[in-house]
């Protein structure tokens, strides 16, 4: 450990090569050869000759072979993952199928669902009609309300049609789009109705509550005509009252008689029109209430009354439910027939066999002995009775088919259930997996899944999986493809000794620059560096070959190494795999000992490395 | 300063002779057999749209006999 902190070290001595420049020529010279006569001072611990260049040339072979043949199986375990993971996509494909059958199946559901809609509607009115307990105060704030909940709800129905709409127009099959208009045409009548009844439910609530004003302003009316004649007769009669005392010499008694009679008659009358005022004012609310409640109560039932009978009606055409009372009743009633038939044929039949077998018993008894062995000619009585088994079975059959048909009911329902289960928890699962997505920041490819799939129908998603599923095979296998090629043309590089080169043009390339950068001994490399640096003539100098600018110069080759291995890793991948592979390059560059290019290839979040390419 | 002593008199309406009053009382028990006749025609309305009788028979009766 502490060998190694003194060899990394830099100026231990002046007449000590810098263990960065040192490292790089050993480097240079396992890679290209030597670069120079310097020696290597013999006191000076150095990692050494790397092993794999005394190691005999088929040993080196071997090994890379070996190399080889683990990078196989690597590339074959990435192809298993991505086997599994096309598996699991075509299962996903297939399990959006079903669901997707099942949707279309549960179509009528949906329609169902939207006369659900209808009830709550329904249901909501009726509730919040029935919320009032005097139905006389419904002021204009609530009857705006009222029409306010009204009105969403009509819209809520309205935007649901249009959803279902959409999407059945998903589906290019013309004669399900036929029916689907024709479903949609009688929703949209329906809908009418709804609107209708509504309305005409404002208009009579409308046309009530001012009627029901007028009523009052009325008896307001007459009761302050009351008053006012009251008052009057009270005047009048003070009047007759002082006028009789002023002539209380006049003689004309009976005048001041009749004028009295005359007020106590108005009197009485106004003041018992006043009694019948005041009992129609206290009874009219409650006469009032028991009106209202009537009146919702009958339309109520009118409204509900017609609602179901249409729907029964209309479940009826449509054939989502076999079973309802008058078909139970009719298959009963059929079954009850056919078994009567049945069992008058049988009987028939069976008085048929008996004669026979009379018959034959007689002739056999006329005939001699009866014994078993001479009851050969009852075997076509047994195939006759075997026939009437059969068509008893039959029978049984044709009854069983009819009774299962309350069977299917129960089967139609669960599969119904079963696909709006599936449909919500689909729609759930979809909802999930965008959320999961958005928060993890999933690559871009799913998230145009989770996209086109909200969007989209789940057929048009089906077939961007399969779509998306083969164009990423063809990438795998392109990239697997240029991967082997990239390796055989490293190995075939490395394996090649021409020029004293072992790496073809990039080895050139390479060499060029790093002689020139670096040269092949430290005084080349002094003289380049003032030939570069300063541009002017350089002198060799000892004592300065530790400093940065030398160190920098060799890191500068070192990254140009890198560099271009990057570059070229980077035009491989790039533009064929978009986001979808990316290459990475990972170099170590650990001292004067080793520089090693590490390529690793990532796609898909698997890792394909690449050992081999060291330099 | 001398509070001023308001000059203003109240006025009194006239004293209506017998034969007046008599005529005013004929005329308002007219306003008021209308008024009975016109609620009538409002109640009637009424019933139709709520379907329901609200008047009892006793008040009815005494209605047109009222009118």
């Amino acid at each position: 450990m502490a060998k190694e902190k003194n060899f990394w070290r830099p100026g231990l001595g002046r007449d000590s090569l810098s263990p960065t420049v040192r490292g790089a020529h050993r480097l240079w010279s396992w890679a290209f050869g030597e670069p120079g006569h310097r020696a290597i001072p013999a006191n000076r611990e150095h990692p050494g000759v790397d092993p794999k260049l005394k190691e005999p040339l088929d040993e080196a072979r071997k090994k890379e072979d070996a190399k080889y043949e683990d990078w196989v199986v690597k590339r074959g375990m990435v192809t298993q993952i991505y086997a599994k993971k096309f598996n699991e996509h075509l299962k996903k494909l297939k399990a959006l199928q079903t669901k997707e059958e099942i949707f279309r199946a549960s179509n009528i559901t949906l329609l169902k669902k939207d006369d659900a809609l209808f009830s709550r509607m329904h249901d909501e009115m009726v509730a919040l009609v029935k919320g009032r307990a005097d139905w006389e105060g419904f002021t204009s704030q609530e009857m705006n309300n009222l029409s306010v909940i009204m009105h969403d709800m009509i819209k809520e129905v309205e935007k649901h049609t249009k959803e279902i709409d959409a999407l059945f127009r998903a589906d290019g099959a013309s004669d399900v789009n036929k029916e689907v208009d024709n479903r949609l045409a009688e929703m949209k009548k329906q809908h009418a109705r709804v609107r209708q009844t509504v309305m005409r439910f404002h208009t009579d609530i409308e046309r009530y509550e001012k009627v029901s004003k007028q009523w009052s302003a009325s008896l307001t009316d007459i009761n302050d005509k009351i008053v006012k004649i009251l008052a009057l007769v009270q005047q009048y009669r003070a009047v007759i009252k002082a006028s009789d005392a002023e002539l209380a010499a006049d003689t004309n008694d009976d005048a001041s008689d009749k004028r009295g009679k005359y007020a106590m008659q108005i009197e009485t009358m106004v003041r018992e029109i006043q009694d019948w005022a005041n009992e129609c004012h206290s009874h009219i609310k409650n006469i009032l209430q028991a009106g209202k409640h009537l009146y919702r109560a009958v339309s109520r039932d009118i409204r509900l009354s017609r609602r179901f009978e249409k729907q029964l009606e209309r479940l009826g055409k449509e054939k989502v439910c076999r079973y309802n009372k008058d078909t139970e009743s009719e298959i009963k009633s059929r079954i009850e027939k056919i078994k009567g038939h049945i069992q008058l044929q049988l009987d028939s039949e069976m008085d048929k066999l008996r004669n026979k077998y009379l018959a034959e018993l007689n002739k056999q008894k006329s005939g001699g002995c009866v014994t078993a062995n001479q009851t050969a000619s009852f075997s076509d009585l047994q195939a006759e009775l075997a026939k009437i088994k059969q068509n008893e079975l039959a029978v049984q059959a044709v009854v069983n088919s009819e009774l299962g048909v309350f069977g299917d009911l129960d089967k139609d329902l669960d599969a119904i259930k079963k696909a709006l289960y599936i449909k919500d928890k689909a729609a759930e699962n979809i909802e999930k997996e965008t959320e999961k997505d958005v928060v993890k920041g999933v690559k871009k490819v799913e998230r145009d899944e989770a996209a086109i799939l909200a969007k989209q129908s789940l057929r048009e998603f089906a077939q961007y999986v399969v779509l998306r599923n083969t164009e990423l095979k063809a990438a795998n296998a392109t990239l697997a493809d240029e991967l082997k090629k990239l390796y055989k043309d490293a190995l075939k590089r490395h394996t090649t000794n021409t020029n004293q080169c072992k790496w073809g043009s990039l080895g050139a390339e390479l060499t060029a620059f790093y002689t020139g950068a670096v040269g092949n001994n430290t005084k080349n490399l002094a003289k380049n560096r003032a030939k570069w640096m300063k541009g002017g003539k350089g002198r060799y100098n000892k004592s300065k070959e530790n400093r940065s600018s030398v160190r920098g110069k060799v890191s500068q080759a070192r990254m140009h190494v890198i560099n271009r291995l990057e570059v070229r890793i980077n035009a491989l991948s790039a533009g064929q795999y978009e986001d979808n592979i990316s290459a990475v390059i990972a170099v170590e560059a650990t001292g004067p000992k080793w520089v090693g290019g590490h390529v690793q290839l990532s796609v898909n979040g698997n890792n394909l490395k690449i050992d081999a390419l060291k330099f | 300063m001398v509070s001023k002593k308001s000059t203003s008199k109240t006025r009194r309406a006239p004293k209506k002779s017998a034969a007046q009053l008599e005529n005013e009382l004929a005329k308002m028990l007219i306003e008021l057999r209308s008024e009975l006749q016109n609620f009538d025609r409002i109640n009637n309305e009424l019933e139709d749209i709520t379907g329901k009788q609200i008047l009892s028979k006793q008040n009815k009766d005494f209605l047109r006999r009222a009118m």
